[in-house]
């Protein structure tokens, strides 16, 4: 397979091409946040079914006819203001999927009585929310680190039921125009014949590149131990971290990140979270942390993520702070950057395994600007880190005392263990 | 497919220390004919990638009552350290190491009939994944010092899910529904008998199950199927299998004359109606045909109850799940009520909706969902790690070659057999119903 990065007047593409394919898969991202605040967030959950819900001349179950007739999918997603659209079909079905989608982003109905159904359903799935002890912990941190005019900061859920109800059709209609005219990165993995037509699909349709300057907020760090009661749960869901003040092209990113991976890579068991706090402990089922919410001109956080049972939570975050301090203090071994090359090394092969991770990964590259040239020269700097850069980027931001804790789950019984432990650690 | 061969010298198939058993869809399967290890092979050129994974025919089906959740406990020390590992002083377990210092993506799962560990990796590092898992075959250390700390990692995960309400009522609705079949508990166990575990326990299964007359490996990726089998063999071909045989309870559910019912109440704002159904298991065509009626009714906004329960504000969500096993299990569908319904309410208007079906009506959902499965079809065979986890649910089904055979099945069912299907597995004496009720 090949990888191209191409920049065009109105949008980006990237393509994984391959002389001969069965399928097709394209992505197109778009930037469509401008401010944050509550009535914007209750935009957002209700466009995606919005813009589902009839185009041109389809109604509703028309359009979802059509579409799975093809044995096609359009997928839309939001995430903090950002649009992304995921196209899938047979390579022959192709070019027809394609001009739904055209009539899907440029003939929204956008209906009086569609919206009052959308309503109605957004409203049932919030309330369903209400025990999302995950999210709850995630969102509360974040709440911490942001300021509310920043899109990683987010409303209550009781708030925002309060708000759908008073969304309107203009609200969702500018927001769509958003979505259509700012700028588009696209990615697409087929053969070179459904390339070509995603090409000439985008250059006949995309003529606008407006950028919108959205509001970013991040706060100082102000360590706070916040807990939800969700008393249905039998594990307290943790969010644990911190806010840095870098952007992913600050010089001590990637070292950063080499740390916080030594710390609690995530997914598998090499993170040193995982061997101490799961193998030798054995006090939770998963325990990982990532840098988090970066991108080139927007600062990020660093969190980790985890639960235990309510009467081994102290003891949990106790080891968890532990092994926090361990790496401020004495850094990370020789031994563990060596290690921690070769596996970013093998991360990067098994890329090539799967046409869908391939072009998952040029997508999230060419969506922070990079062409294909920078691409590769970010992935060689990955090599260059050096164990001193590591430890010196440690000792400026990963400061144990610094860490706020978010849980939620059954802690009505231990918020008070909870919080005399969390108190002995500031 | 690969061409065939004309002369025994050419043949592709002609390994030296295996049988070549069938090639389908190209997919190679041979026999080590020194222990009975099968082995299936198919070739991904050009990905610089190889996943291996090793499937023994052994799952929660093989446990008995108070032992629940053995298999899955078992596949957890399965990445403690070996006796060969003691030797040469790897503390954490070489398939720890491997990890560590590698960045494989490995791990494992348990499911009804089988157990499952799988590597993926650069094509380099063949021989050390086969290696640890021919070591790891027979060489486990199942002593308290070693089962202490993953006992405390299983009952945390049994609380994970179990802190889950669908989780919870499932586990509920599958022994409500199975008085005497193993499929009657959940893979991971009841949280009562993995406190009760203990190392004596655990050897006894590990002798009785992991063995290579028992065990399925695949190799599959960007590696040369000569490399492939010689190294599968030079790893595997002097482990024995035990003189006893691989024990089986062959279990035959009592017959079933009614709607079965359960319930649930915990403190919580979730209500919950589960619907469950018996259906057949994974390769046949039924088992197809229930797969596209659950979609049919429940997938995509376009399906029956989500236009008659979740558009109308009833209903907040709709799942459900169809496990691919190899016996009879039951399938579920999972309403979750809107603030102010009854679970008796919905309950009411799902049954008497199935009931009023006709093919008229559902010929279109029907093509669409078989347009949509044929579709992912074709996207799930484009990684070796996916291909490889397809597989093991045909292969612990007993014919791996049905894998090949999905598409076609697939194509033959009718809108008049989905009605068919719901007919039959609708009807009182094959339903079992939850409900989890929030106070």
């Amino acid at each position: 397979m090949t990888l191209d990065i191409k920049p065009t007047e109105y949008f980006s593409l990237a393509t994984v091409s391959s002389k001969k394919s069965d399928i097709v898969k394209a992505i197109i991202t778009t930037d469509a946040h401008d401010q944050n605040n509550l009535n914007q967030q209750a935009v957002e959950y209700l466009y995606l079914d919005m813009l589902l819900s009839g185009s041109g001349t389809y109604s509703r179950e028309e359009f979802l006819d059509a579409v799975n007739m093809l044995g096609a999918s359009i997928d839309v997603n939001i995430t903090e203001g950002k649009v992304s659209f995921v196209l899938q079909s047979t390579a022959a079905q192709f070019s027809k999927l394609l001009a739904l989608f055209k009539t899907m982003l440029q003939e929204p109905i956008f209906s009086a009585t569609e919206l009052k159904r959308v309503k109605n359903t957004t409203l049932n799935q919030l309330h369903q929310a209400k025990e999302d002890s995950k999210s709850i912990a995630l969102d509360e941190l974040r709440n911490l680190f942001y300021g509310v005019a920043d899109r990683k900061y987010t409303y209550s859920i009781e708030d925002s039921m309060l708000e759908v109800p008073k969304v309107t059709l203009a609200q969702l209609k500018s927001f769509h125009q958003s979505v259509q005219v700012n700028h588009w990165f696209c990615s697409v993995g087929g053969d070179k014949t459904t390339i070509s037509l995603f090409e000439k699909f985008l250059k006949a349709n995309k003529k606008t590149n407006d950028v919108v300057e959205g509001t970013h907020q991040p706060k100082p760090p102000n360590p706070v131990l916040q807990l939800a009661n969700i008393p249905s749960r039998q594990n307290i869901d943790l969010s644990i971290g911190l806010p840095l003040p870098i952007t992913r092209s600050h010089p001590d990113f990637i070292p950063l990140g080499f740390a916080v991976a030594v710390l609690g890579k995530a997914g598998g068991f090499a993170g040193r979270l995982m061997s101490t706090v799961r193998e030798k402990e054995g006090l939770t089922y998963g325990i990982y942390a990532q840098l988090e919410g970066f991108a080139t001109d927007e600062q990020g956080y660093l969190r980790i993520m985890t639960f235990f049972a309510p009467d081994k939570a102290v003891e949990g975050l106790g080891s968890t702070f532990r092994e926090v301090k361990k790496l401020y203090q004495s850094g990370v071994t020789q031994a563990e950057v060596t290690a921690f090359k070769t596996i970013l090394s093998t991360q990067q092969s098994l890329v090539k395994d799967s046409f869908g991770r391939m072009l998952a990964d040029v997508h999230a590259y060419q969506s922070e600007g990079f062409s294909i040239a920078q691409m590769e020269e970010h992935k060689r700097a990955l090599y260059a880190v050096t164990r001193a850069d590591i430890n010196r980027v440690i000792k400026i931001y990963l400061d144990p005392a610094l860490l706020s804790v978010s849980g939620a789950g059954p802690t009505i019984g231990v918020q008070k263990e909870l919080r005399a432990w969390y108190q002995s650690v500031q | 497919m690969s061409k065939p061969a004309n002369t025994k010298k050419a043949s592709p198939k002609n390994i030296p220390g295996y049988t070549h058993v069938q090639t389908v869809a190209g997919i190679e399967e041979y026999v080590l004919k020194s222990n009975g290890l099968r082995v299936l092979y198919h070739h991904r050129p050009d990905t610089e990638v190889v996943t291996t994974n090793i499937t023994y025919l052994v799952g929660a089906v093989d446990e008995t009552l108070g032992k629940s959740g053995l298999a899955h406990m078992l596949e957890h020390m399965l990445f403690k350290p070996t006796v060969d590992d003691k030797k040469a002083k790897i503390a954490n377990g070489s398939a720890m190491k491997f990890e560590r210092e590698v960045g494989c993506i490995l791990n494992a799962n348990t499911w009804k009939d089988r157990t499952t560990y799988y590597f993926s990796y650069p094509a380099q590092y063949l021989d050390t994944a086969l290696k640890i898992e021919a070591q790891r075959m027979t060489g486990v250390i199942l002593n308290q010092k070693e089962l202490g700390p993953e006992q405390k990692n299983v009952l945390s995960e049994f609380d994970m899910y179990n802190g889950d309400p669908y989780f919870a009522l499932s586990v509920q609705l599958v022994s409500t529904a199975f008085l005497s079949h193993p499929y009657g508990h959940e893979t991971i166990g009841y949280r009562e008998d993995i406190e009760d575990y203990t190392p004596e326990r655990l050897q006894q299964f590990y002798t009785d199950y992991y063995r290579p007359d028992n065990a399925v490996m695949m190799v599959i990726g960007d590696i040369d199927k000569k490399t492939a089998l010689e190294t599968v063999k030079q790893q595997f071909t002097t482990i024995k299998n035990p003189a006893t045989p691989i024990p089986r309870h062959h279990i035959r559910e009592p017959k079933q004359e009614g709607i079965r019912r359960v319930s649930i109440e915990r403190s919580s704002t979730t209500n919950i109606l589960s619907i469950g159904f018996k259906h057949a298991g994974l390769g046949t065509i039924e088992w197809l045909t229930t797969s596209v009626m659950l979609n049919v009714l429940t997938s995509g906004p376009e399906s029956i109850f989500q236009k008659l329960l979740v558009d109308t504000g009833k209903v907040a969500s709709i799942d459900s799940s169809q496990e691919p096993t190899r016996d009879t299990n039951l399938a579920v569908m999972h309403f979750t009520l809107a603030s102010n319904q009854s679970h008796s309410e919905i309950e009411k208007i799902v049954l008497d909706t199935i009931a009023q079906q006709l093919v008229a009506d559902i010929t279109k959902l029907v093509k669409k969902v078989k347009a949509n499965m044929l579709t992912d079809e074709l996207f799930s065979r484009t990684s070796s790690l996916q291909i490889a986890a397809e597989l093991t649910e045909y292969v612990a089904s007993g014919s791996w070659e049905n894998y090949a055979k999905t598409p076609d099945l697939l194509k033959a069912i009718t809108p008049k057999m989905v009605v068919e299907s719901m007919k039959m597995q609708f009807k009182p004496e094959n339903l079992t119903i939850g409900t989890f009720i929030g106070k």
